[in-house]
């Protein structure tokens, strides 16, 4: 359903140009949940905003985007705003923020389904109540005309949902849905999604920096660092068997919940800025396993078995036993 | 019989709520309501609960930086609202806290360097030619080279900035470290790194720790003791090995099972609550949690349970753990 490929995303800062993302490539089938994981800085919402072609202005954006065999970044700019909110919808970290502050919930959900659909206003209304019904808010139609602020960020975040499922999407992009909110807030919230998924059959882009919501969230799992996709693969298997350094370093420094003792395995060092990139592999001068080869150049994704794809010179074997 | 370092009795603090008329009502919001623990020295004491539950505003009452409004902090057995300024001070030198975000602790405009010194001029420490060599020992101590000296904050990354706001408290010398989520702002990576950092200083120094986070992941992995908060009560208060292997309180247990565990599809045992949390403005009658507890029984809508001993330190606020008991514990 979506094809993109060697997405390379370009920042102009003071008439420098920084390369943020240095082509990833991402297949995602219908009704299929990916998830995207990475630190901060790795390119993981700018991958979203690209695909949706909302960055900033001074963002340059080069490869190919197809969705259901169109280019999305050859589309003009008209016929991509029928796209956005409608076929491709994404919600975000912070809800409030995204929400005008001055006009009620019921205003904005409507707004939507003006926008992409010709009905009456009090079609709209029935549609925005059946939709907060759908995202479990109690007592829909009082609730329609609240403004944000009084809603507490677990509803906003239900609101958000809402507002994004307004139209029938067939792919929601979510960037980090639930790391504003607390976690029994977060179970409620991912929930919902895992249900809405199996029920509108529509697929799902994840994304987030925790490793938990990853595992329990999606199927397959694309993990990033600095710009760059490291490794790709069925979650089952990356959490038993990670292959590249990166992911066996990210999951080595979580502390387990069945009690592990001892220190923690952290990985040294840090993000690299994007303008400072080390030569060769990206994660070479935080790797342990670093070796001259990975100074020549930055590894390309290539098959350890099946599905399962890594980036690395020398791929780690199955340290982490993914067992709880 | 351990030595108690903090002694925190009935602690509550309300804060008022502006009003839009004259002559209304005055509302109050209850930030803490009712708390009282023990830390004890060289204990890594943590607390936990969802935003709005009072972990912070405790913290600061223990500090001494808000004033209860009813109930007292001792501190090494002293009230610390009872004392004069100038023993004040020099009390609390013994505390130091750290917070979630180190960048806005420091002062853009100093070399951290200089900010690591300035406790030790103000308190008036050491000789003024030695100093420079006590910081540099500190910088070695959170793991940073002595080039980081004449760095400014905005030079460092979030973890080499949360190790300049450790070096400053540490350099006094306290007794007491709070730290009120003082990770929660780093990457997954930075955070194993300091999280290693807290434990080894915690061991070498022997330091008293009271670790204030949301991540129950990272709590159970430092801390000794724990107490679970809700809207501003404390529901449970055990050993951390035993709080998470025999949970007794409704809340704790869906708090736990909340966290996503690294297994894929292991989401089967979750206990999922419904709603928010009510507003601490208008709290209602009975169980703070009931509204949103499976297992919520008519007398839980009436009468508050309290903080009952159920053997071996386990305290749980329940009727259902406590049974009869629960109601005139107080």
């Amino acid at each position: 359903m979506l094809h993109v490929k060697n997405l390379k995303v370009d920042f102009e800062v003071d008439g420098r140009r920084i390369r943020i993302l240095h082509g990833v490539d991402l297949d995602l089938e219908e009704g299929e949940t990916l998830g995207l994981v990475g630190e901060s800085g790795c390119g993981k919402s700018v991958t979203c905003s690209a695909i949706l072609r909302i960055l900033a202005d001074n963002a340059t954006v080069t490869g190919e985007v197809m969705y259901d065999g169109t280019d999305l970044l050859k589309l003009p700019a008209s016929k991509m705003e029928q796209i956005r909110g409608k076929d491709i919808t994404m919600i975000f970290q912070d809800p409030v923020v995204y929400m005008n502050p001055v006009k009620t919930i019921g205003n904005q959900i409507t707004e939507v389904i003006h926008l992409h659909e010709k009905c009456s206003q009090a079609e709209a209304d029935k549609k925005a109540i059946d939709l907060l019904t759908q995202v479990g808010i109690p007592h829909p139609e009082t609730r329609l005309k609240y403004y944000p602020h009084q809603l507490s960020g677990g509803l906003c975040q239900r609101v958000m949902i809402a507002m994004a499922l307004a139209c029938k999407p067939k792919l929601l992009m979510a960037d980090e849905p639930t790391t504003a909110l607390d976690v029994t807030v977060q179970a409620q919230i991912l929930d919902l999604l895992r249900g809405l998924n199996k029920k509108l059959g529509m697929a799902t882009i994840l994304v987030t920096h925790d490793l938990g919501v990853i595992a329990e969230n999606v199927k397959r799992v694309m993990v990033m660092y600095a710009g760059v996709v490291v490794e790709e693969g069925p979650v089952d298997i990356i959490f038993k068997k990670p292959a590249h350094p990166y992911t066996e370093g990210l999951l080595n420094s979580l502390p387990k919940m069945d009690g592990q003792e001892g220190d923690l395995i952290p990985i040294e060092g840090s993000v690299p800025a994007p303008d400072k990139r080390p030569q060769g592999c990206c994660f070479g001068p935080r790797c342990k396993y670093m070796t001259d080869e990975c100074l020549k150049g930055q590894p390309k994704l290539t098959t350890i078995n099946g599905t399962h794809r890594c980036a690395c010179f020398h791929p780690v074997n199955g340290t982490f036993g993914g067992q709880e | 019989m351990r030595e108690k370092l903090v002694e925190a009795k009935g602690l509550y603090k309300q804060y008022a709520l502006k009003s839009d008329k004259l002559f209304a009502k005055r509302r109050y919001l209850k930030a803490v309501d009712g708390v009282t623990f023990d830390i004890y020295k060289g204990e890594f004491f943590g607390v936990v609960g969802e935003s709005g539950c009072g972990k912070s505003t405790t913290a600061k009452l223990i500090l001494d930086m808000e004033h209860p409004t009813k109930g007292t902090v001792l501190f090494k057995g002293r009230d610390m609202s009872t004392l004069k300024p100038k023993e004040w001070r020099a009390i609390r030198l013994d505390m130091q806290m750290i917070f979630q975000d180190p960048l806005g602790a420091l002062d853009p405009y100093m070399c951290v360097g200089k900010q690591i010194m300035e406790p030790l001029e103000i308190h008036n420490i050491g000789d003024p030619k030695d100093r420079k060599q006590m910081v540099l020992d500190m910088l070695a101590a959170v793991s940073l080279k002595p080039i980081f000296y004449d760095r400014y904050p905005h030079e460092l990354s979030g973890g080499q900035r949360q190790r300049i706001v450790l070096a400053r408290a540490l350099i006094v010398k306290p007794q007491l470290l709070v730290c009120d989520e003082p990770i929660s702002a780093l990457d997954v990576s930075i955070q194993a790194q300091v999280v290693n950092l807290f434990k080894r200083i915690h061991k070498e120094l022997n330091l008293t720790f009271m670790f204030i986070s949301h991540d129950l992941r990272i709590v159970k992995h430092v801390c000794d003791r724990i107490i679970v908060m809700y809207l501003g009560r404390v529901v449970e208060e055990a050993e951390s090995d035993e709080l998470f292997a025999n949970t007794l309180h409704p809340y704790s247990q869906a708090l736990i099972s909340a966290v996503p565990s690294l297994t894929p599809d292991a989401q089967a045992k979750r206990i999922m609550l419904h709603g928010d949390p009510p507003n601490p403005i208008d709290l209602p009658k009975g169980c703070r949690f009931a509204s949103r507890c499976s297992k919520c029984t008519p007398r839980c809508l009436e009468s508050e349970p309290e903080l009952v001993d159920v053997g071996n330190g386990h305290k749980v606020a329940c009727f259902l753990v406590t049974g009869k008991e629960g109601i005139n514990a107080r």
